[in-house]
C-alpha cells in the first residue's frame, strides 16, 4: 500500500487545512524543527491504526494548543490498482469513513468502527487498547521507522511482518493441499488455544477446566455435608452405647433400691416402736426434770432465804446506826450555829459599825481637802476665763491686718514701687538749670528728685515764677498705662493704710505680730482652760464633793467623841486596826459557817442514809417474805420435801428403764432401717443423676437424629451421585481433550518451526541485500550481516580482520544506518507483490556526509521498488535524487 | 388343588399356616333328616417363598454416566416386578437377605419409595435383614421416620433371635410343621466375625423347617480378608434346611442349601448373572430345597475388549454387543484398539457402529486406541517433514534439526499429534 495524498486539519500546528501530495517513489519532507514533519507521520499512524472514538491522552495531545477542535485527516492510499480514501476525525465530532474509488467516484464502504477495522486491514494492523503503538502497525512495524521508537522491536516482528515475510515462502513454495492441511492444523489449534499459547477462552477445554473445579467444589461441599451424617452416626453409636449402659446401670440400681425398699418396709414398725419409746422417755424425763427443778428451786430458795434473813438483820443494824448519826449531826449543827449567832455575829457588827464610821470620817477629811482643791481649781479657772475674755476683747478691739492683708500690702507696695520705677523710667525728667533761683511750681505737682529733676509722668505745667510756664506733655501710651496702674496701686495701698491706720510694711508687720502674739496668748489660755476642764469641771466636782461630804458626815454620827477627834493618821490607824479585827471576826464567822454547813450536810446525809437504811430493811424483809412464799407454793403439790424427794427418786428409776428400752430399739432400727435407708437414698440419688445424664444423652440423641433426618431430606446422596457421574464424564472428556489439545499444540509448534526454518532460509534475499548495502555504505569495512531467526541484525563481519562483531559493538550512527538498511531491505522484499510505503523520520541525522553520499544510490535503488517518505531538516544530502521534495508546511497550504 | 377356602387356612397377614390337608365332615342328625356338609379338601403344598437380596436401592450408579438417575430408577422397577412375581407365585413369604438399601446416607425419598413398594406386598409377610450397606445401627436407615410408615406385614429382623413364622402351634398336627427363621442381622460395616455363629443347632424333636438368614461371604478364598465370613458348612452344622444368603451380586447356586440370588438389578460390569430372585420350595424339614431363579432385572451390563483390524473383527464386535432389540437396556463398555492394518472402510464402519451404539444403548462407555497408519501419500514439504519427525520421536529417537523440542513431550501427546496430522491430511487428500 502506498499513500498518494495527505490532508490534515486542526492537528497540532496544522490548524488550517494542509494538503500534501506524494510521489510513488522518493518523497523528502523538508522543514525546520517544529515545522510539522513528525506530525505528518503521526497523522499516518493515528489515521491508519487508532480507533476514531478513542480519548487517550495521546489523542488529546494532537489538538491544537488551546483549542477543543477535533484533529482531522484524510489520506488517499493505493493498493495495487485500487484507490482508497480514508477520512478520520478524533475527539470532537469523532468519525471514521472508508471510501473506495469506483467508476470515477468515491463510494463510501464503511464508517465508524467498521471503517477503522477496514483501514487497519490495509496494513494488517491489530486493534490497539488505547493509543496505537508500534506493535499494532502490522506491516508498518517494519516499514515505518519513526522518531522516539526503538531501532528494532524488543521481541520479534509482529505477526503481520512475519506473515508478510512468510508470504514470500508461500508464494515461492506452498502447494494448495499443504496450505490447506496447514490451515486446518492452525484451525484445530485455534479450537483449543489462543495465538499466544493460552487455553482459548471459548474452547471446550477451557469450559471444562473452569467447570470441573466448580463441580468439584460443589461436590466437596456436598460430601462434607454428607460426612456430617457419618460423624453424627459415630456420635450416635457412642451415645447409644452410653445410653444402653446407663439404662442397664439404672435398672440395676433401681433393683437394688427396690430391694432395700422392701427391707425398709419391714423395718417401719420398728421405727414406730422406737418413736413411741422415745416419746415415752421424753415424757418421763420431762417429769423427772420437772421434779428436779422443783427440788433445785427449793434448794435455791433456801439459800436465798438464809441470805435474805441475814440481809434483814444487817439492814436493821444499819438503820439503827443511821438514826444515831442523824441525831449527832443535828446536834453539832445546832451548836455551831448558836456559837455563830451569839458570839461572832454581834462582835463583828460592832466592829463594822465603827469601821464604817471611821472610814466615813476619813473620807470626810479627804473630801474636805478635795473640796479645797476644787475650790482652788475653780478659782483658777474663773481667773483664766476672765483673762481670756479680756484678751478677746483686746484682740477684737485691735484693728490689725491679717496675714493676707499684710501680704496684700506688701504685694501692692512692691508693685507700686515697680510700676513707679517703670513710670519713672518712662517718665520725663525735667530739670531746670536757671541762672537764678526761681520758684518752680508744677501742676500737677511734680516730684523733685534728689537729682534736681522733676519726674513728669503726666502732662504737667511748670510755672517758673515770672519766667513763664513750661508745659511738658508726652510719655506715650505706656506711660499713660503705667500712670493708671500707678494710680490704682496707690489707691489700693492707701486703702489698706487707711483701713488699718498703718503707714508702711513695718507697721503692718508689727501690727500683725502684735495681734498674733495676743492670739497665741489667747490660745494658751484656751488650752489651760481646756486642761482644767478635762480634769473635770471644778464646779461639778465641787458639788460632788459636797454631796459626798454630806453623806459621810451622816455616817459618822455613831462615832464616839474620841473617834471624832482623831486626825487623819489617827483615823487611818484606827481603821487599820479595826479592819484587822473585822477580818479576824469574819474569818471566824466563815469558819463557823463552814462548820455549820458541814454539819448540816452531814445531818442531811445522815437523814438520807437513815432513809435508805429503812428502805433497805423494808426491801430485804419483803424479799425474805417472797422467798418463803415461793417455797410454800412449790411444796404445795407435794406436801412436803420428803415426799417430793421420794417422788423424784421414783421418777429417776422410770427414766432409766425407759432409756434402756430405747437403746435397744435404736440399735435395732439402726441395723434394719437407717442403714438400708441411707443406702437406698444414696442409690436413689445415683439413679437420679443417672436419669439426668440419660436425659441429656437422649436429648443429644434426638438432636442428632433430627440432624440426620434433615440431612436425609437434602437428597445429598443422589446429588453426589449425579455430580460424581457428571464429573467422571467431564474428567474423562477433559483428559481426552487435553491430549488432543496438546497434540494440536505440538503439531502446530512443529509446523511453525518448520515454516520458520523455511522462512529463515528464504529470508536470505533480505540478508544478502543488507550485506551488500552495508558493504557499500561502509566502503567494505563491514561486508556481511548475519540476521537472527527473528530477522534482526545479530552480527556484522569486520572484513579487515575477518571477524564477527556484534551489532551492539558498532557505533550508534552505524547501528542506526544498519537498521534503516534492514527496513529498506524488508520493504523491498515485501514490495515484490505490492508496492509498500517506507517511512523514515530523520533517522540519518547521525550520518556523516560521506555516509550520506553513499546512502544516495541505496535510496535510489529502494525507491524503485518502494514508496519512501523521508523527513529531514535539510534537503542538501538528497539533492538530485529522483523524487519529490515537499516543504513543510508551505507546500501544504492553499 | 381345591381352591375353596379352608376356614382354618384363611390367609391372615399375621399368621402363616403350613398348608396341609383338612377333612371336615360334619353330620347332623335332626329328626329324620341327615345333613351333610361337603368336606373341604386341601392338598398339602410345599412351603414356598422368595429369596432375594442386595436391592442396593439408592445406589449412585456412576458407571451409567449421564443416565445414572435412570439406572437408579430401574432398581425400583425391579422391585415392582418382584411384587408381581410374588403375587403370581402365591408365595408364603419373602426373605430379603440384606443390603436393601445402598447406604445409610441415601435420600429419604428412596426410603419412602421403598416403603411404598413394600406395602404393596401386603398381606404377604416380608422379612428384611439388615446388611453391611444398611446395618442396624443408631442413626441408620431403620430408625428413620419414613421407614416407620412400613406396614405390619414387613418385619425387620434386627436381633439375632429365633423368629417363628406364623403362630400355629405344633399341637395342631394337621397344620404341618412350623417355620422358624434364624436371622443374623449386621450391626456394622465390616467385621471378621461369622454372623451365623449364634444359630443354635436343631434340638432333638424339633420338626420345624429351620431357615437361616445371613449376609456375608460364604466362599473364603485363601489370602483374602473376608467381610462377615460365613462358615461354608453352617447349614449342616446348625441343622438348617436353608440358609438364605446375601452380599454376592451375581446369581450363585453352587451350594444347594446356601445359594446367593444376586442383586435384583446389576450394579457393574464385573457381576455375573445379576438381576434375579430365587423362588424356593421346601417340602418338609430335611428335604432338598427346590430353587428356581426368576429374572426381575431389566438392564444388561456388557463389557467388550475388541481389536479392529478388518470387517470380521467388526462383526465379532457386533455379535458380542448383541441384537439391537436389547440395546435400549444395555450398558455397554467397549475397549477397542484400531489396529495399524485396519483399512479405512472398516474404520469408518467402526465409527458408524460407534455412533449407532451411542444413539441406541442405554449407556456407552467407549475408549478407542488408534494405531492406524495413513493410507494416502502426504504432500512434500512441511506436512511430510512433520510426519517424519513425529514418527521418529514415536520410535524413541531424537530428530536431527527441527522438532528436537517435541522429543520431550509425552508419547501419547506425540501420538495424538500424529493422528491429528493424518486425520487432517486424510480429510484434505481424499
Amino acid at each position: 500500500m502506498i499513500v498518494e495524498e495527505i490532508r490534515v486539519q486542526a492537528w497540532r500546528g496544522f490548524r488550517e487545512s494542509h494538503r500534501f501530495e506524494l510521489s510513488d517513489n522518493l518523497n523528502v519532507l523538508v522543514g525546520l524543527n517544529e515545522a510539522g514533519k513528525s506530525t505528518l507521520f503521526e497523522v499516518l499512524q493515528r489515521t491508519f491504526f487508532d480507533r476514531h472514538g478513542g480519548s487517550s491522552q495521546e489523542l488529546k495531545a494532537m489538538q491544537p494548543m488551546g483549542s477543543s477542535l477535533g484533529p482531522e485527516a484524510e489520506i488517499i492510499a493505493r493498493v495495487g490498482d485500487q484507490r482508497y480514501r480514508i477520512v478520520k476525525r478524533f475527539l470532537q465530532g469523532a468519525a471514521s469513513q472508508f471510501y473506495s474509488y469506483r467508476r470515477g467516484d468515491w463510494e463510501l464502504d464503511h464508517d465508524g468502527d467498521a471503517a477503522d477495522e477496514r483501514i487497519r486491514d490495509l496494513l494488517n494492523g491489530d486493534v490497539p487498547g488505547r493509543a496505537s503503538r508500534e506493535e499494532h502497525r502490522g506491516l508498518a512495524q517494519a516499514l515505518w521507522y519513526l522518531q522516539q521508537e526503538a531501532a528494532l522491536p524488543a521481541q520479534t516482528w509482529n505477526d503481520a511482518v512475519r506473515k508478510g515475510l512468510q508470504g514470500l515462502v508461500e508464494v515461492a513454495a506452498a502447494s494448495p493441499k499443504e496450505e490447506e492441511i496447514l490451515r486446518r492444523v492452525q484451525e484445530e489449534y485455534g479450537r483449543h488455544w489462543t495465538p499466544t499459547g493460552r487455553v482459548a477462552a471459548r474452547s471446550e477445554l477451557k469450559g471444562l477446566e473452569d467447570e470441573i473445579p466448580e463441580l468439584e467444589g460443589e461436590l466437596a461441599g456436598l460430601q462434607e455435608r454428607l460426612a456430617q451424617g457419618d460423624q453424627h452416626r459415630k456420635t450416635l453409636e457412642s451415645l447409644d452405647q452410653g445410653i444402653r449402659e446407663k439404662r442397664r446401670e439404672g435398672k440395676e440400681l433401681q433393683e437394688q433400691a427396690d430391694a432395700l425398699q422392701t427391707v425398709l418396709k419391714e423395718g417401719e414398725s420398728l421405727e414406730g416402736e422406737l418413736r413411741t419409746a422415745e416419746e415415752e422417755l421424753k415424757n418421763r424425763r420431762g417429769e423427772e426434770d420437772s421434779l428436779r427443778r422443783v427440788v433445785e428451786e427449793l434448794e435455791a430458795l433456801d439459800d436465798h432465804i438464809t441470805r435474805a434473813e441475814e440481809a434483814v438483820r444487817k439492814a436493821r443494824t444499819d438503820l439503827s446506826d443511821r438514826e444515831l448519826d442523824e441525831e449527832r449531826e443535828k446536834g453539832r449543827e445546832t451548836s455551831i450555829r448558836e456559837k455563830l449567832r451569839e458570839d461572832v455575829g454581834p462582835g463583828l457588827k460592832k466592829v463594822e459599825e465603827r469601821l464604817e464610821g471611821l472610814q466615813a470620817l476619813r473620807d470626810l477629811l479627804q473630801l474636805s481637802e478635795e473640796k479645797r482643791k476644787e475650790q482652788e481649781r475653780l478659782e483658777n479657772l474663773n481667773e483664766a476665763r476672765k483673762e481670756r475674755a479680756e484678751l478677746r476683747e483686746r484682740i477684737q478691739g485691735l484693728l490689725a491686718p491679717s496675714a493676707e492683708d499684710v501680704e496684700e500690702f506688701r504685694t501692692v507696695s512692691r508693685e507700686l514701687d515697680l510700676t513707679r520705677a517703670k513710670a519713672e523710667g518712662a517718665a520725663i525728667r525735667v530739670a531746670f538749670h536757671l541762672s537764678e533761683t526761681v520758684d518752680v511750681s508744677s501742676d500737677p505737682p511734680a516730684e523733685l528728685q534728689e537729682s534736681g529733676e522733676y519726674l513728669i509722668t503726666s502732662p504737667t505745667r511748670f510755672s517758673l515764677s515770672d519766667l513763664g510756664s513750661i508745659t511738658v506733655s508726652g510719655g506715650g501710651e505706656d506711660l499713660k498705662e503705667l500712670r493708671v496702674e500707678l494710680e490704682r496701686l496707690e489707691d489700693a495701698r492707701t486703702g489698706l493704710q487707711d483701713r488699718f491706720g498703718l503707714r508702711d510694711e513695718t507697721e503692718f508687720v508689727k501690727a500683725r505680730a502684735e495681734k498674733e502674739g495676743l492670739e497665741r496668748e489667747l490660745e494658751k489660755l484656751e488650752s489651760r482652760i481646756e486642761t482644767v476642764l478635762d480634769q473635770g469641771d471644778p464646779a461639778d466636782e465641787l458639788a460632788r464633793v459636797e454631796e459626798h461630804l454630806k453623806e459621810r458626815k451622816a455616817r459618822t454620827r455613831k462615832l464616839e467623841e474620841e473617834d471624832l477627834a482623831l486626825d487623819a493618821p489617827g483615823v487611818s490607824r484606827e481603821i487599820r486596826a479595826l479592819s484587822e479585827e473585822r477580818d479576824d471576826l469574819e474569818a471566824r464567822r466563815e469558819q463557823l459557817s463552814s462548820e455549820a454547813e458541814e454539819a448540816r450536810e452531814s445531818y442531811e446525809a445522815a437523814i438520807e442514809a437513815r432513809s435508805k437504811a429503812r428502805s433497805a430493811l423494808a426491801q430485804e424483809t419483803s424479799t425474805l417474805e417472797g422467798y418463803r412464799r415461793q417455797v410454800s407454793g412449790l411444796l404445795k403439790p407435794y406436801g412436803d420435801r420428803k415426799h417430793l424427794a421420794s417422788l423424784l427418786e421414783e421418777k429417776g428409776k422410770e427414766v432409766s428403764r425407759q432409756e434402756a428400752r430405747r437403746e435397744g430399739l435404736q440399735t435395732a432400727v439402726q441395723e434394719t432401717v437407717e442403714k438400708p435407708r441411707a443406702e437406698r437414698d444414696d442409690l436413689l440419688s445415683q439413679i437420679k443423676a443417672l436419669q439426668e445424664s440419660l436425659h441429656e444423652d437422649e436429648k443429644a440423641e434426638t438432636g442428632i437424629l433430627s440432624a440426620l433426618e434433615t440431612l436425609a431430606q437434602e437428597s445429598l446422596y443422589s446429588r453426589i451421585g449425579d455430580l460424581e457421574a457428571s464429573l467422571e464424564v467431564k474428567k474423562a472428556r477433559l483428559v481426552t481433550l487435553r491430549r488432543r489439545a496438546e497434540g494440536a499444540k505440538v503439531l502446530r509448534s512443529l509446523v511453525q518451526e518448520l515454516q520458520e526454518e523455511r522462512t529463515g532460509v528464504l529470508a536470505g534475499p533480505v540478508s544478502e541485500r543488507l550485506s551488500d548495502w552495508l558493504a557499500e555504505l561502509t566502503d567494505g569495512a563491514y561486508d556481511a550481516v548475519r540476521l537472527s531467526t527473528e530477522l534482526k541484525p545479530a552480527e556484522v563481519r569486520f572484513s579487515r580482520y575477518d571477524a564477527d562483531l556484534e551489532v551492539g559493538e558498532l557505533s550508534h550512527g552505524t547501528q542506526e544506518q544498519l537498521v534503516v538498511l534492514l527496513r529498506l531491505a524488508i520493504a523491498m522484499a515485501l514490495s515484490q507483490e505490492e508496492r509498500q510505503l517506507v517511512v523514515l523520520d530523520d533517522r540519518l541525522v547521525n550520518s556523516d556526509p560521506v555516509r550520506m553520499r553513499r546512502f544516495r544510490p541505496i535510496l535510489e535503488e529502494a525507491a524503485d521498488s518502494c514508496q519512501i517518505l523521508l523527513a529531514t531538516c535539510t534537503e542538501t544530502p538528497y539533492a538530485g535524487l529522483p523524487g519529490r521534495v515537499i516543504r513543510v508546511p508551505e507546500d501544504g497550504r492553499g | 388343588m381345591n381352591e375353596r377356602l379352608c376356614p382354618l387356612c384363611t390367609p391372615d397377614p399375621h399368621r402363616v399356616f403350613y398348608r396341609g390337608q383338612h377333612v371336615i365332615a360334619l353330620s347332623l342328625f335332626s329328626g329324620n333328616r341327615v345333613w351333610f356338609i361337603e368336606p373341604i379338601y386341601h392338598e398339602r403344598l410345599p412351603m414356598k417363598f422368595i429369596h432375594t437380596a442386595d436391592w442396593q436401592l439408592g445406589a449412585k450408579m456412576l458407571q451409567a454416566g449421564p443416565r445414572a438417575s435412570e439406572a437408579r430408577e430401574s432398581r425400583f422397577r425391579a422391585v415392582e416386578r418382584l411384587v408381581d412375581l410374588a403375587t403370581k407365585e402365591k408365595v408364603d413369604f419373602v426373605l430379603v437377605a440384606g443390603d436393601t438399601f445402598e447406604s445409610p446416607d441415601i435420600d429419604d425419598d428412596v426410603v419412602r419409595k421403598t416403603v411404598n413398594l413394600l406395602n404393596r406386598f401386603h398381606p404377604l409377610p416380608v422379612y428384611i435383614l439388615p446388611g453391611n450397606h444398611d446395618p442396624f445401627v443408631p442413626g441408620g436407615i431403620w430408625g428413620r421416620p419414613s421407614w416407620r410408615r412400613v406396614g405390619d406385614h414387613v418385619r425387620l429382623l434386627s436381633h439375632a433371635e429365633e423368629v417363628r413364622v406364623g403362630e400355629v402351634a405344633a399341637e395342631e398336627a394337621d397344620a404341618g410343621p412350623g417355620v422358624c427363621l434364624y436371622p443374623c442381622p449386621i450391626t456394622q460395616k465390616r467385621s471378621r466375625r461369622d454372623p451365623t455363629d449364634w444359630i443354635p443347632p436343631r434340638a432333638h424333636g424339633d420338626g420345624r423347617i429351620r431357615i437361616g438368614l445371613a449376609h456375608g461371604a460364604l466362599d473364603i478364598l485363601p489370602g483374602e480378608t473376608p467381610n462377615f465370613p460365613i462358615r461354608p458348612d453352617r447349614p449342616e452344622v446348625a441343622g438348617l434346611d436353608y440358609l438364605a444368603l446375601g452380599d454376592w451380586h451375581g446369581l450363585k447356586l453352587d451350594h444347594p442349601l446356601a445359594p446367593y440370588p444376586g442383586t435384583i438389578e446389576g450394579t457393574g460390569y464385573a457381576e455375573k448373572d445379576p438381576g434375579h430372585v430365587l423362588v424356593v420350595e421346601i417340602d418338609e424339614p430335611g428335604a432338598q430345597p427346590v430353587l428356581r431363579p426368576e429374572e426381575v432385572g431389566h438392564l444388561r451390563w456388557v463389557e467388550v475388549q475388541a481389536s479392529i483390524g478388518d470387517d470380521t473383527d467388526l462383526s465379532v464386535l457386533e455379535e458380542r454387543v448383541g441384537p439391537r432389540e436389547v440395546w435400549a437396556r444395555l450398558l455397554l463398555r467397549i475397549r477397542a484398539e484400531i489396529l495399524p492394518r485396519c483399512p479405512s472402510e472398516a474404520f469408518q464402519a467402526f465409527q458408524a457402529l460407534q455412533d449407532e451404539l451411542a444413539e441406541g444403548c442405554f449407556h456407552l462407555d467407549l475408549e478407542t486406541v488408534e494405531s492406524r497408519t495413513l493410507d494416502v501419500a502426504l504432500p512434500e514439504g512441511i506436512v511430510a517433514r512433520a510426519d517424519e519427525i513425529l514418527e521418529t520421536v514415536l520410535d524413541g529417537t531424537i530428530p536431527e534439526g527441527g522438532g528436537r523440542a517435541i522429543a520431550s513431550e509425552p508419547p501419547e501427546v506425540v501420538s495424538e499429534a500424529r493422528s491429528l496430522l493424518h486425520r487432517l491430511a486424510a480429510e484434505v487428500l481424499r
